[in-house]
């Protein structure tokens, strides 16, 4: 997976908000790439677009390049066949995500059948052997998901996203709704089924300490742009931007405790009508002029860790 | 998808209930009218006064009113076919013959175009609830309300004159054609009444089919918005399995209740355009003992339509729980 480039834009009554702002990213197959930020910085924005769910008036420009086809030029029936056969999501809240009135099992079947030619005898078979993948007792498959809790429900949406096995599979804060012991059950199975290898996965959440569990590289996300890339190892230990700082800062861990827990100033801008500048400037405290005035350059550290940032680590003092 | 058994009985206690509230009304109502029934039949009757004591006395009129009532509780339920009195207009005929003879003419008219209508309606309403804000779904919902605006009896009038008289290419009225001696149930008269039924049909489908409609397609139009219908899209899964298994699924609910409160609607919406199109059922009765002051058989009909709504909306509670699994114990 490819993306160069990448806008997604709505019209608004006070002017065009730019939700995603030209953003390049590659994701290597059997890899795990984390996406954070805070809310409305674009993350699920992106992860939609990647599956072409972005509706009019909604604009997305730009180009995703999935397995040497462009996204953005498929026909509809073409566009049909993509989704969830190449590209599967975990949505966020899998409360709404199922469909009330039918049962769990067929509507995991619902998308074998649509895209395979299997009957639906085989494909509720299928469900079966998913329902077992993902741990839940077998009777399940005929539950309504108003019979099932929150974790279960997840669970069958999990199973639901790796029934066809897709090459992406994107996680959209796949954990956020759960309590704490359901949370950490999901992110076991969700671990399990990424370490085969054969699929490649955006784990979309706010939580950097969920991210440091399930993933390979991190990009952090401010305000439509990505601000800070590299491996997980390097920008949460390293980091170089100092909104990746902040973001690491806010995070309560049991060391945390008895200190106070630093949360970062203000609020993010409403992205109408932004100037060119560094989006984070108003709220950053190393700030200096040429930061109000235009875009930061790309600053390369070691093994690709990228930056955006006039003041990156070594002059910010860390 | 079974329906519990305490959820059965509760709904079966329920409709007893409602089913006898309904014949304590009936036999309130026409005794606030103070008007001795006995007296108007001798009076359309010409009977001597003898005749008149006798008649009293044998429906029971010089008893007490608790009496009364046993006596109408004990005819209407207890006995088979029920005694519900005789018609003052067709003396000696019984209103239950009356009725027996108009109610199949209704119900075979009322139940077609219900069934016509729903059909035709939710899917109209489905689609356009799917595609909302395109210009078909503003045609469909501008044209479904202009139409519900439309009085029943007026749109059966303007149907008589254009298809009837200026294009003649559906009869009158009736239900049948007087000329016609082929026996009941033949192809022929099968073929002839569902002839003479087209124009009543039609009326009562273009004047009921938008309700379901316009309900189905707000319906719709909502659910669009839901997390589990992007999901369904997102999932690549076909057009028609969105629409059918997702969409009208979850959308269809409210449209069933409102069928069975329809079907006590519709008979007693029937009345008007029976009486235009000169239609032997239900309707043409009760407007001719209306006219006629023949209150048995008013009394009668609205027993009738007392039951069919009560079984109406029971059918429409079970059917609801087939449907939507979250109803159990309500």
């Amino acid at each position: 997976m490819e993306i160069s480039n990448l806008s997604v834009k709505f019209p608004s009554l006070k002017g065009e908000v730019t939700a995603v702002d030209g953003i390049s990213l590659s994701i290597d197959q059997g890899k795990v790439l984390g996406l954070a930020g805070e809310s409305g910085c674009g993350k699920t924005t992106t992860g939609l677009t990647l599956l072409r769910m972005i509706r009019p008036p909604g604009v997305v420009e730009g180009d995703i390049e999935f397995a040497g086809r462009n996204l953005l030029s498929l026909s509809d029936e073409e566009l049909r066949r993509f989704r969830w056969k190449e590209v599967s999501m975990i949505f966020q809240g899998a409360m709404n995500s199922l469909n009330p009135v039918k049962m769990v099992g067929s509507q995991i079947a619902d998308s074998i059948m649509d895209h395979t030619k299997k009957t639906r005898l085989e494909a509720l078979k299928m469900s079966a052997e998913l329902i077992r993948r993902v741990r839940l007792p077998p009777d399940s498959i005929h539950k309504y998901p108003h019979q099932l809790s929150g974790g279960q429900k997840q669970r069958i949406v999990i199973a639901m996203a790796i029934a066809l096995q897709p090459k992406l599979i994107i996680a959209d804060e796949p954990t956020t709704a759960l309590d704490v012991v359901s949370q950490e059950r999901i992110l076991d199975l969700l671990k399990d089924i990424v370490s085969g290898g054969s699929s490649t996965v955006l784990f979309i959440s706010h939580d950097l300490s969920v991210l440091a569990k399930m993933c390979d590289t991190i990009a952090i996300m401010y305000l439509g742009k990505i601000v800070e890339m590299g491996s997980t190892r390097d920008v949460l230990a390293s980091p170089a931007h100092p909104y990746t700082s902040a973001l690491i800062d806010s995070n309560i861990t049991i060391e945390s405790m008895n200190s106070t827990v630093e949360s970062i100033k203000g609020y993010p801008p409403v992205p109408i009508n932004l100037p060119t500048n560094c989006r984070f400037s108003d709220r950053c405290p190393f700030a200096t002029q040429e930061c109000f005035d235009s875009e930061p350059p790309q600053v390369d550290l070691k093994n690709g860790h990228v930056a955006f940032c006039y003041h990156p680590r070594k002059e910010n003092g860390r | 998808m079974r329906i519990s058994g305490k959820y059965l009985i509760r709904r079966s206690i329920y409709a007893v209930l409602t089913f006898f509230i309904a014949l304590v009304m009936i036999f309130i109502i026409p005794r606030l009218v103070a008007v001795n029934p006995v007296d108007i039949l001798a009076a359309s009757q010409q009977f001597p006064p003898s005749v008149t004591k006798q008649l009293i006395i044998q429906f029971g009129l010089n008893q007490p009113v608790y009496v009364q009532f046993a006596l109408y509780l004990k005819n209407v339920l207890l006995t088979f076919p029920p005694n519900l009195g005789y018609s003052y207009e067709y003396y000696p005929t019984s209103t239950y013959q009356l009725i027996a003879t108009a109610l199949p003419w209704t119900l075979f008219l009322v139940g077609s175009s219900v069934a016509v209508s729903a059909l035709v309606g939710t899917f109209v309403g489905l689609y356009a609830g799917y595609r909302r804000g395109s210009m078909l779904d503003r045609t469909i919902t501008y044209s479904s309300m202009t139409l519900r605006a439309l009085p029943y009896f007026w749109v059966a009038i303007l149907f008589q004159i254009l298809f009837a008289v200026v294009f003649r290419i559906f009869p009158v009225a009736g239900a049948y054609s007087i000329l016609d001696t082929s026996p009941a149930f033949s192809p022929e008269w099968t073929l002839d009444v569902a002839y003479h039924s087209m124009l009543p049909m039609i009326t009562l489908v273009v004047s009921t089919a938008p309700v379901y409609a316009i309900i189905m397609r707000n319906n719709v139009a909502d659910l669009v918005r839901e997390d589990f219908m992007n999901v369904a899209e997102s999932k690549g899964l076909k057009k028609q399995r969105i629409l059918i298994s997702y969409a009208l699924r979850n959308g269809i609910l409210p449209v069933i209740s409102i069928i069975a409160v329809n079907f006590g609607y519709v008979v007693g919406g029937a009345l008007l355009v029976e009486i235009v199109f000169g239609y032997p059922g239900i309707g043409t009765l009760l407007f001719n003992a209306i006219l006629g002051h023949d209150y048995p058989v008013i009394e009668g009909i609205f027993y009738i339509l007392a039951i069919t709504v009560i079984l109406a909306n029971y059918f429409a509670d079970l059917i609801y729980s087939l449907v939507d699994p979250r109803i159990r114990y309500t």
